[in-house]
């Protein structure tokens, strides 16, 4: 004999898995993109232009500190100096975050539970979002890097660098980004839980 | 390293920064990372918690978020309790059979 109400509580699961997978795919995409136009945008350019003055080959650097070097770029190049590549860097953010997101989300509720279990469950998205958008990542440094006239557009910059450096040019820096990227995603989730739940209990708070 | 056409490893690239700028050249571009750490994650997750807040009010559905189901117990009470009643209706139907 079948059960019945198992098979419906299976469905049910599956469903729930679903929708919430969905759920944090649509929230981390919305939220990658705000993200994207008013931090990652900024945050990206200026780190760029201050480690292209930085390895400059027309002189000595120009900027003294991070924030001398905002006023200076501002200064000459008004606000737009830092703030270029949005389209690419909203591409970027939120497939990122709606897959790290979408990942955390189906990771069932008790492998999140303790802090040292929400990082193993958060380097684990993280890591999976490295393997599966590294590309997008080369192709954005790149166009934005020292040599970004090269390219004169991403298809342009897509072809040229499989043409002369093949498919896994690619994955150039994965090691690196991979660590980066699991550390800090896991540190970020398992603080989150954390600062919510001790929030919750000095805060009384309406969402709940 | 996504800027080189050149071949170099992880290895080559720690020695040479060291060599050129010493310890403090592994730390370059720190500031760029501070500053926009505390804004970014503010964004995140207030964008995060605001969409999915959103999404569980149109589909009904209780599990969404991440504040809610890392921050309490509720969640994983949720599950314990779902696991005994599988469990006691696994009992309950093996009594019947063995009737």
């Amino acid at each position: 004999m079948k059960c019945a109400k198992c098979a419906t509580d299976k469905k049910k699961t599956i469903l729930s898995n679903l929708a919430s997978l969905v759920a944090g795919f649509v929230a981390g995409l919305a939220a990658g993109t705000v993200e994207a136009i008013l931090i990652t945008t900024p945050q990206e350019t200026i780190k760029v232009r201050l480690i292209n003055d930085a390895f400059r080959e027309d002189g000595p650097p120009k900027y003294r500190s991070f924030f001398h070097g905002v006023k200076t770029i501002v200064k000459e190049h008004g606000l737009g100096g830092i703030y270029k590549g949005v389209t690419p860097c909203i591409l970027k953010v939120s497939s990122a975050q709606a897959f790290r997101f979408g990942i955390f989300s189906v990771i069932p509720a008790e492998y999140r539970s303790t802090p040292l279990k929400a990082a193993g469950s958060g380097a684990l998205a993280g890591g999976l979002s490295v393997v599966a958008f590294q590309f997008i990542d080369v192709i954005k440094s790149r166009m934005q890097g020292l040599e970004a006239a090269k390219y004169r557009n991403t298809a342009h910059c897509v072809s040229e660098i499989w043409k002369h450096e093949g498919f896994f040019a690619f994955y150039k820096g994965m090691g690196p980004r991979l660590t980066r990227v699991c550390a800090e995603v896991g540190i970020t989730m398992s603080l989150y839980g954390e600062v919510v739940k001790a929030l919750d209990s000095v805060w009384e708070t309406t969402t709940k | 390293m996504q800027l080189s056409t050149k071949k170099e490893t992880v290895k080559s690239i720690v020695s040479r920064t060291l060599k050129e700028s010493g310890t403090i050249g592994l730390y370059r571009g720190l500031g760029s990372m501070v500053y926009f750490a505390a804004p970014k994650a503010a964004t995140r997750f207030t964008c995060f918690e605001t969409a999915s807040g959103a999404l569980k009010d149109e589909f009904g559905g209780d599990k969404f978020g991440l504040g809610k189901m890392q921050g309490e117990r509720a969640s994983l009470d949720e599950v314990e309790h779902s696991r005994d009643e599988v469990r006691e209706m696994r009992y309950r139907q093996k009594k019947n059979y063995s009737i």
